[in-house]
């Protein structure tokens, strides 16, 4: 790197790092965003799962059969159960001891079941506070009825005499295996197709993150040269405009890089406190990326960037303060979002082939599609992705380059709502 | 004197506004040369094409013999431009400012240090060269910008309205130091003013434009003698109105 560029370089990351626009807004603060919302999530998760598990369900037992017993010791073992006794006051003294529901085991229900018929068990659930334990403490209960209709299950097919009632309850015995990428893993299938969404999903809405971050960054090293008036000044350096643009993509990547890993840092940690078992199981057998993909991933990641920045610094020569130049270049963020939102739930060869080739038109969408075909180790349709991000980017870097060695970098203005001014 | 500057058929149009209509100008080696005329005139328009920032539509601008269509690079190696409003990074101190403008122009380290040592002896801001450029008023900032031109040691310095908007003080600090580098190192001026007393006294001679055409030039005792005039005020208000 010639002294000149950098110099220029490190004038462009230095003052981007002290603007604190840029330094709390754009990097501190979305940094320490994710943890804090991770950690508030965690603690009001664990706040709701304790309230729901220690909030205890009371049974009324009508019966008292042997029947009636096996459910109340299966329903015992998965909490806090308190039995009442009075009938006409089950709901009042229920509520009285604290339980958030209760459960009445009708006259005649062991009886009934013996010949083969079926009456109701009445579940009544309090709802007497609002949060997530609500929803947690339903879903206990849900499971505790089933568990205690599974215990009463396997005591009627075992007095029956069927020497395994499993046998007879749950009669599919299943092994999966699962053949991903010509490979026969002994994964289940919902392991590998959900590790499968899981990369669909996480990977560009990091990347479009990374992206936007890029956009952002580019836009206002740009607009706030001819905010502050100086501009005029750089350009009339000895150096060549080239090396100007040059100095404003490297310093605009430095920052986004810092940025976007501050960002992504924070959303990594995000999901293993929201998530913490997400990695564990079978999954972990499975590698979607080894570490030649992760690199091919990079490669494509600064492709996608460098176009970015230079289609935002396009843009941003066009404006004449920060405020325009930024609201300019979100326009740009339709075509970061809408091909990474589409290719998290559609495989591009199913869609119609219009739609495929509009999608495929916008260079955005390959930096998903790269990453998709990283997965399925098609190098093919990798290079292709890459190369066609390539060409995007020079066609814009050679733009830009016009712009910057043309008076348009001074005299091309877009305000919103503002007339052009006349020079003196 | 040999000429620094040579303007010849200079036109420059903004879609349908001609700003420049074939002017000529010669600016000489170790003068201050005044552009004096209305707003509109086509003052800055000149400055800027002269200091490579606009193309003409035709027309042509040396400096030093230096064609700065042709080789702009070189031409802004030997000059200096000012703008009317030039601002400093605002999240560098005055002190980085300076180094970082130095450092296109310096050859080697102590050439750096030496104009840096130049640059915060003109902006004379004393301990606030090491605060950051946002916490400056405007005067001090003006100071540092044109600290900023004159410490690169250019051959030629292009100044737009160099004390516009400043205060007593800060414009005589900007015009006495103005006036020590053409004295004592030779430099050659081509600034713009609206400030008639300000050009009668520091500039060795004067050209009025209007609406993009060269109208008078001479030096501001001859244009005052020519015209019958107290002063430069009287000259222009006079043929400005013709």
């Amino acid at each position: 790197m010639s002294g000149a560029l950098r110099s220029l370089v490190r004038k462009e990351v230095l003052d981007l790092l002290r603007d604190p626009k840029i330094l709390v807004g754009m990097i501190l603060l979305p940094t320490i965003l994710y943890p804090v919302i991770g950690l508030a999530t965690r603690a009001s998760m664990s706040a709701a799962e304790k309230t729901a598990l220690t909030t205890p369900v009371a049974v009324l037992d009508l019966d008292q059969s042997r029947e009636s017993a096996v459910v109340v010791a299966a329903l015992k073992a998965t909490g806090t159960v308190l039995e009442v006794a009075s009938p006409e006051d089950a709901m009042r003294e229920a509520l009285s001891l604290g339980a958030g529901a209760l459960i009445e085991i009708p006259e005649g229900f062991g009886e009934s079941l013996r010949s083969g018929e079926r009456i109701p068990v009445r579940v009544t659930v309090f709802f007497e506070r609002g949060g997530f334990s609500s929803v947690m403490f339903t879903g206990r209960l849900g499971g505790a009825i089933e568990a205690a209709s599974q215990a009463l299950a396997s005591a009627l097919v075992e007095e029956l005499g069927v020497p395994d009632p499993q046998a007879v309850l749950d009669p599919l015995q299943v092994s999966y295996s699962s053949v991903f990428r010509g490979q026969v893993l002994d994964v289940p299938p919902d392991a590998v197709a959900g590790a499968i969404a899981g990369q669909a999903t996480m990977l560009p809405m990091v990347a479009s993150l990374v992206l936007i971050f890029a956009m952002q960054i580019a836009a206002t090293s740009i607009a706030v040269e001819k905010e502050e008036k100086t501009l005029e000044t750089l350009l009339t350096l000895p150096v060549s405009r080239r090396s100007i643009l040059l100095a404003k993509l490297s310093g605009s990547a430095v920052v986004a890089t810092l940025g976007s890993a501050g960002v992504i840092a924070g959303l990594v940690y995000y999901m293993g406190v929201v998530t913490p078992s997400g990695a564990e199981g079978p999954t972990a057998e499975l590698s979607l990326l080894g570490p030649r993909e992760v690199v091919a991933l990079g490669v494509s990641l600064v492709a996608a960037n460098m176009l970015a920045l230079t289609l935002a610094t396009v843009l941003a020569a066009f404006t004449e303060d920060v405020r325009s130049a930024q609201a300019l270049v979100s326009n740009l963020f339709v075509l970061v979002f809408l091909p990474a939102f589409l290719l998290m739930f559609a495989d591009i060869r199913s869609l119609p082939r219009a739609a495929a080739l509009a999608l495929q038109a916008i260079p955005f969408s390959h930096l998903a599609l790269a990453s998709q075909a990283l997965v399925w180790r098609d190098w093919g349709a990798y290079a292709a992705s890459v190369l066609y991000l390539c060409a995007w980017t020079l066609g814009v870097a050679s733009v830009a380059d016009r712009i910057f060695s043309s008076e348009k970098i001074l005299t091309a203005k877009i305000r919103w709502g503002r007339r052009r001014r006349a020079e003196g | 004197m040999p000429p620094s500057v040579v303007v010849s058929g200079l036109r420059k149009s903004y879609g349908k506004v001609e700003a420049l209509k074939g002017l000529d100008l010669v600016v000489n080696e170790g003068e201050i040369y005044g552009l004096i005329g209305p707003n509109g005139a086509g003052k800055t328009t000149t400055l800027r094409i002269i200091a490579t920032l606009l193309r003409p539509d035709s027309g042509s601008v040396e400096v030093f013999g230096i064609d700065v269509l042709d080789r702009p690079e070189e031409a802004r190696a030997v000059m200096s431009y000012l703008p009317e409003e030039a601002g400093a990074y605002r999240n560098l101190s005055g002190l980085e400012f300076l180094k970082f403008m130095a450092s296109f122009y310096a050859r080697d380290e102590s050439e750096l240090e030496e104009m840096v040592e130049e640059g915060v002896r003109i902006a004379a801001l004393g301990d606030r060269i090491r605060d950051r450029v946002k916490t400056y008023s405007r005067g001090m900032k003006r100071r540092l910008t044109l600290a900023r031109a004159l410490m690169v040691r250019p051959r030629l310095a292009i100044l737009d309205e160099p004390t516009s908007g400043l205060d007593v003080i800060h414009a005589h600090h900007v015009r006495r130091v103005i006036r020590e580098y053409v004295e004592e190192k030779g430099l050659t001026v081509i600034l713009s003013s609206h400030n008639m007393l300000e050009v009668e006294r520091l500039c060795d001679r004067v050209g009025l434009l209007h609406r993009g055409r060269l109208l008078i030039e001479g030096e501001p005792s001859e244009l005052k003698a020519k015209y019958n005039a107290g002063d430069l005020e009287e000259v222009f208000v006079g043929v400005a109105a013709v």
